[in-house]
């Protein structure tokens, strides 16, 4: 053994000299040693909780003594090495002491004995030691063995190569339900099921296999009760001189174990059978990307029927050049598989086209990605893809066809938009925006009603709109609509529910026109005919009166006329039927007659045509200076003479001009009608007056008479045509003399007033403005 | 054979007038309805001639009022008128005027209807 570096030394001795000499002797042995002196009792017990190389005593101490340190010590530790270094001690002394256990003693003058002593009793000390371990440890190791047989679960048996029961562990009664003892000598090939036994393997096992090789096993055993439990078997050989002498067979009850992977193999299987029929592609990879498995379906996606791991593993890498939706390329890194495996994180609904390198149409695919643990405890990923092909074809043409009624909506010469369910703009195509001035990116999310619609619409529209999304089809209704400059435009529109694939409303969609210009026009237009209804109404109602006059006319005229040449017929009878009887006088009288009503139908002829004219607007001023004096003089000369001088006229003419322009021929009409009036309608009287008076462009005739008067309900109708009042009795008349007035006065844009009762006479007040200072024509 | 005339209008009431007295007649003339009302009972005429378009009561109004006086009621009348209408003539004879001469007539016409009527009685 190799001498300890390190001695730790307990010294009993009451002489430090005695101690530093002894140090002295032994320090030779030993590089370093660790030496304590003491000398009590109390001192020793102490120390001795420390452990010692060996222990040197005095035999004899003033308080102490090496036998009662002995008998101490080795009530503790009967091997620790005790040496008696004494300068005195009897061989009685030294008897007693080896006695009681010191190894040896040494008198003092022979120092030179104690190194070797020390050295042997070490070296013995520590072979007693190990010696003590071995035995403690086969102690320890037998206690444990036979608690292992005794309580062992599997079942331990030991055979002769032909498989002979040597011994059995106990647990065999547990497991089998034989005791050990049926067992032994028995064949352990008896008991093996026939199903499972296979010849080639379980006889001769270790057969051409290297001596240290263990052989596991699976099958099944027959238990005593005949049932069968299946066992884990491995089997150790033991040779003896290169023959096989033993074998150790450890069994292991996996029944529940068995059923149980037995339940997880089917559902595997079913799971495989599942995963296999599903249409979605499943592919599982490592941490390398390299596939671990694959189902039917992955395969025939991605490499067509016929496809093997090989051919798929080949398609995967090199068939393809992968894109995106958007047909552009797919990096590597991008790949789910490869962004799991990077990040950790799932990828989901990702789509991938792959475009055949050689010729071929693009395959679509969703792929899913997601991490698993490789049973190796390293990350896998499993991808998982469906073929949307015909989706993503069917899609590429419905996004082509909604680009194409989008450029449609946006592009068309109408005013088309759209508002959601809370009324806010999702569409507002090139032609809202041109006629609004409003851009689509400025009004989308926009409440049209309030941004857009005038106040006095905006509850309409709403409640139209409302009506709209409660899918009723509004039309032709018009819009106002605010633009940008604050102007109003009106848009005359459709509006129809706008619903999703299913069938459900998610808006409104109006189509409309601007009808601003039309309505502006439309607007004017029936500005304007209105105007011309109003005229037409008027010039209708003008020809009703003129056909009504005209009629009253006719009739009136025909009846006028009829009665002169009634009486002009019967004179000119008489004349002809009597002549003979009659003297020069009275046919002189007849003569007269007839020439009388010869001019009374002249100026009836003329009063007629005067009113036609003027009926047909044909009448023209046509003043000519005129001294207004002299005429009034000559026509009342002329009137007094034409009514026989019944009246005189008074007559007064006041004009700031001795000259002033008239019209002759209308005021002639005027003063003789009014005139011949006054003295017709005053048959009693004698005098009627004419007042004319020219003042500041203003011409004023009055003319009064003190007659039978003008009856109140005739007052109105009085300057009508042919209409005479029921007092004029036998007068006659045309009936047109104050039509004609009236007229005239019109032409003239004056204005006549009548003041008149009944009984005590009439007065006609005319006031006419006379503009012209010159001819007009 | 005494003849009651009616006519507003006095120039021509003159003529007639003469007319009928150089034939020979009993002539009693009136200016409008009432006047020859007035007359008519003095005048107690073997025909009545009258016009139609009169003043306070015309040429109708004043038929209707001698048909519904007995003792001339049947008393024929001869209307004079200026009214050429159909419809004029048609009321006339609903009130039972005899004739209806339009103005203007010859003197004939009107001696030749006056005999006409006086001699079917």
């Amino acid at each position: 053994m190799v001498m300890k570096q390190k001695l730790d030394l307990l010294v009993i001795e009451d002489s430090e000299d005695d101690f530093q000499l002894l140090l002295r002797q032994v320090k030779s042995g030993w590089p370093e040693i660790n030496a304590i002196r003491i000398e009590t009792p109390e001192e020793f017990e102490k120390a001795l909780e420390k452990d010692w190389d060996a222990i040197l005593s005095d035999n004899t101490l003033p308080r102490f003594s090496a036998i009662s340190a002995l008998k101490q010590l080795r009530e503790k530790d009967e091997n620790i090495p005790f040496i008696i270094v004494s300068g005195t001690i009897g061989e009685k002394q030294a008897v007693e002491a080896m006695r009681f256990g010191a190894n040896d003693y040494i008198l003092k003058s022979d120092y030179g004995r104690l190194l070797p002593a020390m050295q042997r009793e070490l070296k013995e000390y520590s072979r007693r030691k190990k010696q003590l371990y071995t035995e403690q440890k086969l102690q320890e190791s037998q206690t444990r063995y036979q608690f292992l047989a005794n309580n062992i679960q599997d079942l331990v048996v030991l055979h002769k190569p032909d498989s002979t029961y040597i011994w059995v562990s106990p647990s065999v009664e547990r497991i089998l339900g034989y005791k050990p003892s049926e067992l032994i000598g028995k064949l352990h090939f008896d008991f093996i099921h026939p199903d499972d036994f296979d010849e080639k393997r379980f006889i001769n096992p270790f057969k051409g296999k290297q001596k240290k090789s263990i052989l596991r096993f699976n099958y099944r055993i027959r238990r005593k009760d005949l049932t069968y439990i299946h066992v884990e078997t491995v089997l150790q050989p033991i040779y003896e001189n290169d023959e096989l002498h033993q074998i150790v067979g450890t069994s292991r009850d996996v029944t529940e174990q068995k059923l149980a992977y037995d339940l997880l193999a089917e559902s595997e299987e079913r799971y495989y059978s599942v995963i296999d029929s599903i249409a979605e592609g499943v592919i599982l990879f490592n941490h390398e990307s390299n596939i671990i498995t694959y189902n039917q379906s992955a395969g025939k996606i991605i490499d067509g029927p016929g496809s093997t791991f090989k051919s798929l593993r080949h398609s995967l890498s090199h068939k393809y050049n992968i894109v995106k939706a958007d047909h552009t390329a797919f990096l590597p890194e991008e790949h789910p598989s490869q962004v799991t495996l990077n990040t950790g994180k799932p990828c989901t609904d990702v789509i991938m086209g792959l475009h055949p390198k050689t010729e071929g149409d693009v395959i679509w695919l969703s792929v899913n990605s997601q991490l698993f643990k490789e049973p190796s405890g390293k990350n896998g990923v499993v991808v998982s893809f469906s073929n949307i092909t015909k989706q993503k074809l069917g899609e590429e043409k419905i996004t082509a066809a909604a680009e194409e009624l989008r450029t449609l909506i946006d592009t068309a010469n109408a005013p088309i938009f759209g508002i959601d369910w809370q009324g806010k703009i999702n569409e507002w195509n090139q032609v809202c925006a041109q006629i609004t001035g409003f851009d689509k990116s400025e009004v989308v999310g926009k409440g049209l009603i309030n941004e857009f619609i005038l106040d006095g619409y905006k509850v309409a529209v709403t409640d139209l709109l409302k009506s709209a999304l409660r899918g009723k089809l509004v039309t032709n209704y018009e819009l106002p609509i605010y633009t940008r400059t604050g102007q109003v435009v009106t848009i005359l529109f459709n509006a129809t529910a706008r619903r999703n694939a299913d069938g459900n409303i998610i808006g409104v969609l109006g189509v409309g026109q601007d009808i601003t210009e039309l309505i502006e026009y439309r607007d004017k237009l029936e500005q304007r005919v209105a105007e011309r209804t109003d005229k037409l109404n008027e010039a209708l109602q003008k020809e009703k009166e003129l056909v009504a006059i005209k009629t009253k006319f006719v009739s009136m005229a025909s009846h006028e006329f009829r009665t002169p040449l009634a009486t002009i017929s019967f004179a000119n009878d008489f004349l002809k039927r009597y002549f003979d009887r009659m003297s020069a006088d009275e046919r002189d009288k007849k003569l007269q007659k007839i020439d009388e009503q010869v001019r009374h139908m002249t100026s009836l002829l003329d009063d007629v045509l005067i009113m036609g004219k003027s009926d047909a607007g044909k009448i023209n001023l046509h003043p000519v200076l005129t001294n207004i004096s002299e005429f009034c003089e000559k026509l009342v000369e002329e009137v007094e003479h034409s009514t026989k001088k019944t009246h005189k006229i008074a007559t007064s003419v006041a004009s700031e001009k001795e000259d002033i322009y008239v019209d002759e021929k209308l005021l002639r009409n005027i003063l003789i009608n009014l005139l011949t009036n006054a003295i017709k309608f005053s048959p009693e009287k004698d005098q009627v007056l004419l007042d004319v008076v020219y003042r500041e462009k203003n011409l004023t005739v009055i003319v009064k008479d003190y007659g039978m008067g003008v009856p109140e309900e005739d007052k109105e109708k009085i300057f009508d045509a042919f209409h005479r009042t029921n007092t004029v009795g036998t007068i006659q008349g045309t009936g047109l003399g104050l039509a004609i007035v009236k007229k005239a006065v019109d032409l003239h844009h004056g204005s006549i007033e009548l003041d008149s009762e009944l009984g005590k006479g009439t007065t006609f007040t005319i006031k006419m403005p006379l503009h012209y200072e010159g001819a007009i024509d | 054979m005494k003849v009651l005339l009616i006519d507003d209008t006095l120039s021509l009431l003159e003529e007639i007038k003469d007319i009928l007295l150089m034939e020979g007649y009993d002539v009693t003339t009136a200016t409008d309805g009432y006047d020859g009302l007035q007359k008519i009972s003095k005048a107690n005429p073997d025909i009545i001639i009258t016009d139609l378009v009169m003043p306070d009561m015309n040429g109708y109004q004043l038929i209707e009022k001698i048909k519904s006086i007995d003792k001339f009621k049947d008393v024929p009348i001869i209307v004079l008128s200026a009214q050429a209408a159909k419809e004029d003539k048609e009321k006339a004879f609903e009130l039972h005027a005899d004739k209806y001469l339009t103005k203007p007539c010859a003197a004939s016409d009107l001696v030749d209807a006056i005999k006409e009527i006086t001699t079917n009685e």
